[in-house]
């Protein structure tokens, strides 16, 4: 097994400093639970790290907290904290019925929301929900910061684009005004402990038989979790039927075999995909 | 429970090794700890299939910290074993046979420098094609694994009973099916651990781990060693699961350590990580079976043609046992005068497959249930009744001709308590109703055409039915015999002992309990003691669900004896009648027409004082049975077991996810000794069967498995079956203690089976090919994720 230094911080500051000196040779542990699996089977993607960071006492990242028109979520949250946190149950609620599905309950203990996002499976679960929340991350380095769409940073599998010597420090969502009807639907190999084999996200606000406007986000279906802007905007104030959303439910499929190209799982998937998400649209309307 | 004749037996005590088990302090095989003990680590070869033309450990011999490295020039005895047949090598050294195979241990107190030094190792090998499809390992050109055989058969079983021809003139129906199930891995949360400990005197040996069978295990140590059996202790530790699965591989791994722990003069161990547990253990075995069936327009079975194909892997360990039980039990718990059968193994380069709970009958169970159903409906029948018409009554005959007269064949009892406590008919009549005229296309185009799409509800509900019989214990595979030993002490306290190991089923429990009642004391009152091979006579294996049935006898001929000799001291002490009888209950002694009353540990005491041996030895040989190997025609097992299962499932018709919502129950063990213990072995069975029948499947591409941590290889966890209603029968035996019999692998055998008879109910679809994943039910075919 390859040897690594660590280094455990419990300030944001002093963490920020070892990034900026040694970001490049650094890899963050937030919870472990995808990290310590790597360093297990000696993943390639380790090679070049020499250290790792170990941020997950850091309690300035650990508070979730309504402030002004928007909430913001640190990344060291896990998502036994984001699951049993009163404004996440009445805000974000598809982001509670994400996160309370995650692995089983000590992955929950320990795996964080911000470890989620930067480690960037296509599978996973708590993405999907965050961008139909329009959510934004705060990115900060010694002296610096920007604040940028969610959607932004996802690049590839297991690929973010934050650059070496910052760290993602908090997620900031909007509060979302409550007319949204919403659904998660996560489909795993069974049903506990289980890896999405597909899951989704959908806010949908109507006006009478028309669609005021509406949000859907894709887990484990493209190369990374994704929101259909384009798809979306065609959408809106759209007369809703049956064969709207069976129109809907194609177009995404055909999206996804766009980008994806046909893959092992395609004949499973796709099918799948369009009937469940027809369903869950007609169960919202 | 007033009436109850008995004070212990039947009752819902706690394990008596419950409290360490859940407070952490049981010891299992890994907490264990020897001073100067060294780790060894296996060098694998990621070739399936090759010549060894070279091995090199010059350079991992000079690694500091390393003590040795072992390779098959260190084996003192028989480099080649197995369990029935001498085919697998302790270390490879000519041949590589498959992904299982070890070439060398490397051995060290430090397992950094271990680490380092099992790289440096270089094997030359010339690789050879790779056999991986069973289905084509008899072809005439066939790659032959083991090529001194002159052919890849490890073993084949013909039945033949009636005239299979004028079976089928005479039936108005026949169908063929074709039914395929995938090996499996046991799962057991303990992967394997062993230490092999030098002795003092010469060429004495004490290994301990987690070792499924220990008298197995020391014949192969001793022949591997080429030191006498008495020369080699095996001491059992906790076993954290096995399932059959803790057999030859650990016998292997004990003979590795050992040869080992000879070199080097110090105590050896083997510890395998997951990974390793999953890739050279062996599985249970993928089989392949052609059913075609005849039956009457009444709905009688008139002919059963059976060709069965099982998958070996690259050795034969424990292939013609478990075949053998599937040839007897083919044709399931039903008469048919006509019978064809063929069951074969063969050597493939996939891992080797062996021995799991229900040992070749969850394979065939699968068939013939589901074989079953189809039939009823082709004949407009309920299942109930196509199984009431040809089911097994009382003296029926079997497929082997063996009339069933020497206990209650309770098949319908155990249908009838099932299906009334499930309402079974109701549900499936009203299922078929509503799901039937849909249909189910299944789409073969990507995009969904309007059509295609469905409105309402994903979720449909299905409910289905499997019943099956089982031999109880090893039948005519071989000698059936055990023994137990009971020592009590003057103060009345008990050590008991069976030849039979205790692998976490409850197998202590039970026997304390067979004792407790027989003297008249709680369990808490025995010590049951370490399971040592030197303490104890070779009792033969604990497999075939025969611990409760022929152990539970012989720990009640012990106790029996030891408690007439205390009743012959009494008769004296108090001067009465030789007849008289006594009674042991709570602790006391009683003698009830003239109130003489004495406490147990008193009567010890004075038994101590008097010089009567409160020791003694139990044995039980089980009664003759015979097998024909020409024509498989005999009397197999000396006694049956019947069950039933129903599951009902609700399948989303999108997703094709299955959940297993209630399953009910009813098993005939006999009468049950230990009900909290026969309560979690149908519970356990129940999940474990579910995991066969919707989610378990060792993935094997070109002999390699894909699938070697339990994040890739899936079993079902706690939230992935709902209810487990569980029922007993109890038909006392006449053979086994207080009338008791077999439960451990019936309650696993027919789960797979009711599922997939369930989903039919749901999808008015049939499926043939085990597990039903998602994507089997999807788009009836199995897609796999191929590893690059």
């Amino acid at each position: 097994m390859k040897k690594h230094s660590f280094h455990k911080f419990t300030e944001l500051r002093p963490a920020l400093e070892f990034m900026e000196k040694n970001g490049a040779q650094s890899k963050i542990i937030a919870g472990g639970t995808d990290m310590l699996v790597d360093i297990r089977k000696g993943a390639s993607k380790l090679d070049p790290v020499k250290h790792i960071v170990d941020i997950h006492d850091i309690q300035e990242l650990r508070n979730i907290e309504i402030k002004g028109n928007v909430c913001r979520i640190g990344a060291c949250c896990t998502f036994k904290e984001i699951g049993i946190n009163e404004d996440v149950r009445s805000y974000y609620p598809v982001l509670k019925m994400a996160v309370d599905r995650i692995g089983s309950p000590q992955i929950r203990n320990v795996a964080t929301i911000g470890g989620n996002i930067c480690n960037l499976a296509a599978c996973a679960d708590s993405i999907a929900p965050l961008l139909v929340y329009d959510a934004q991350v705060r990115l900060c380095s010694v002296g610096d910061e920007r604040i940028v769409p969610l959607e932004n940073i996802l690049i590839k599998p297991y690929k973010t684009d934050i650059h070496p010597d910052e760290m993602l420090t908090e997620i900031i969502l909007p509060i979302p005004d409550k007319d949204w009807k919403y659904c998660f639907y996560k489909l795993g190999r069974r049903s506990g402990v289980s890896i999405s084999r597909l899951s989704y996200a959908i806010l949908l606000k109507t006006n009478k038989d028309k669609i005021e406007d509406i949000h859907f986000a894709f887990g484990a279906l493209f190369s990374v979790p994704k929101r259909l802007l384009d798809l979306e905007q065609e959408l809106r104030h759209q007369t809703i039927s049956a064969d709207l959303w069976k129109d809907v439910s194609r177009k995404v499929a055909q999206k996804i075999i766009e980008e994806t190209g046909i893959r092992w799982s395609t004949p499973y998937k796709i099918p799948t995909l369009q009937q469940l998400f027809f369903t869950s649209l007609m169960d919202l309307t | 429970m007033l009436n109850d004749k008995y004070k212990v037996i039947g009752k819902k005590l706690p394990r008596t090794d419950a409290y360490e088990k859940v407070t952490g302090r049981a010891q299992y095989a890994a907490d264990i700890s020897f001073p100067g003990m060294c780790f060894a680590a296996q060098k694998k070869i990621t070739v399936p299939h090759g010549m060894i033309k070279n091995i090199d450990i010059s350079q991992a011999d000079k690694v500091a910290g390393v003590e040795a490295i072992i390779t098959h020039k260190d084996v003192p005895g028989n480099n080649i074993t197995g369990v029935i047949k001498y085919d697998q090598p302790v270390f490879s050294f000519d041949k590589i046979y498959c992904p299982a195979d070890v070439v060398a241990l490397v051995v060290g107190e430090d397992k950094e420098a271990v680490r380092k030094a099992l790289t440096l190792i270089k094997i030359e090998v010339e690789e050879l094609p790779v056999l991986s499809d069973y289905t084509h390992a008899l072809d005439n050109d066939a790659l032959l694994i083991h090529p001194e055989n002159k052919s890849n058969l490890i073993n084949h079983y013909p039945l033949r009973k009636g005239n299979i021809e004028k079976g089928f003139q005479e039936s108005d129906f026949i169908i063929e099916r074709t039914y395929t199930t995938p090996a499996i891995e046991h799962a057991y949360i303990e992967p394997e651990c062993i230490t092999a400990v030098p002795d003092f005197r010469k060429d004495v040996y004490k290994i301990y781990g987690s070792v499924q069978n220990p008298f197995t295990c020391r014949r192969i140590v001793a022949q591997v060693m080429k030191v006498p059996l008495a020369n080699i202790h095996i001491i059992q530790n906790e076993l954290g699961g096995s399932f059959g699965g803790k057999d030859d591989i650990m016998d292997i791994l004990a003979a590795r350590a050992c040869v080992a722990c000879k070199k080097i003069g110090k105590p050896v161990r083997i510890q395998l990580s997951r990974e390793e547990s999953i890739i050279e253990s062996y599985k249970r075995h993928p089989y392949s079976m052609r059913y075609k069936v005849g039956i009457s327009h009444k709905g009688i079975l008139k002919a059963m043609k059976i060709d069965i194909l099982a998958d070996g892997g690259a050795y034969a360990s424990m292939s013609p046992f478990v075949t053998w039980r599937s040839v007897v039990q083919a044709t399931g718990p039903y008469e048919v005068k006509n019978v064809h059968t063929d069951v074969r193994a063969v050597y493939t380069n996939n891992p080797y497959t062996g021995a799991m709970r229900g040992f070749g009958s969850p394979q065939i169970i699968f068939a013939q249930e589901s074989l079953m159903d189809e039939l009823a409906d082709k004949l407009h029948m309920s299942p109930i009744e196509i199984r009431r018409i040809n089911g097994y009554k009382q003296d029926s005959e079997t497929a082997s001709g063996q009339i069933l007269s020497n206990h209650v064949v309770s098949l319908n009892q155990v249908i009838d308590k099932a299906t009334k406590e499930s309402d079974f008919e109701k549900k499936y009549e009203t299922y078929k109703a509503k799901y039937s005229v849909e249909g189910n296309s299944h789409s073969v185009n990507l995009i969904l055409n309007d059509n295609q799409f469905s409105a309402g509800s994903n979720i449909k509900e299905g409910i289905g039915l499997a019943c099956s019989f089982r031999g109880c214990s090893l039948g005519a595979e071989g000698i059936d015999a055990t023994g137990a030993l009971i020592s009590i002490q003057k103060d009345g306290s008990v050590y008991l002992i069976s030849g039979l190991a205790e692998n976490g089923q409850g197998l202590r429990m039970t026997f304390s309990m067979v004792a407790a009642e027989v003297l008249g004391i709680s369990p808490d009152d025995i010590y049951y003691l370490e399971q040592d091979t030197s303490r104890v006579a070779d009792g033969g294996p604990t497999v075939a669900s025969r611990s409760t049935l022929m152990g539970g006898e012989a720990v009640k001929a012990a106790a029996d004896t030891v408690r007439n000799r205390i009743e012959k001291m009494l008769i004296d002490e108090w001067n009465l009648d030789e007849e008289a009888t006594f009674n042991f209950a709570d602790h006391y002694i009683s003698h009830n027409e003239t109130g003489h009353r004495i406490t147990f540990s008193e009567a010890c005491n004075t038994a101590y004082l008097s010089g009567v041996n409160l020791n003694a030895y139990g044995w039980f040989k089980a009664p003759e049975v015979d097998w024909n190997e020409e024509i498989g025609q005999g009397p197999a097992y000396f006694t049956y077991v019947y069950g039933c299962q129903i599951a009902e499932v609700e399948v989303n018709a999108a997703s094709c996810k299955i959940f297993v919502k209630r399953v009910t129950a009813v098993h005939d063990a006999g009468k049950i000794i230990n009900r909290l213990g026969a309560l979690g072995q149908i519970y356990g069975g129940v999940s474990m069967g579910a995991g066969y029948g919707i989610m378990e499947e060792v993935i094997v591409k070109n002999a390699e498995i894909q699938n070697i941590n339990f994040d890739e290889y899936l079993i079902p966890t706690s939230v992935d079956v709902g209810g487990i209603r569980a029922f007993f029968v109890e038909n006392p035996d006449r053979f086994g203690p207080f009338g008791a019999k077999s439960l451990g692998e019936p309650t696993l055998e027919i789960t797979a089976a009711a599922i997939n008879n369930a989903v039919a109910n749901a999808l008015s679809k049939r499926f043939y090919h085990l597990p039903l994943d998602l994507e089997q039910i999807k788009t009836g075919k199995t897609l796999y994720q191929i590893k690059k």
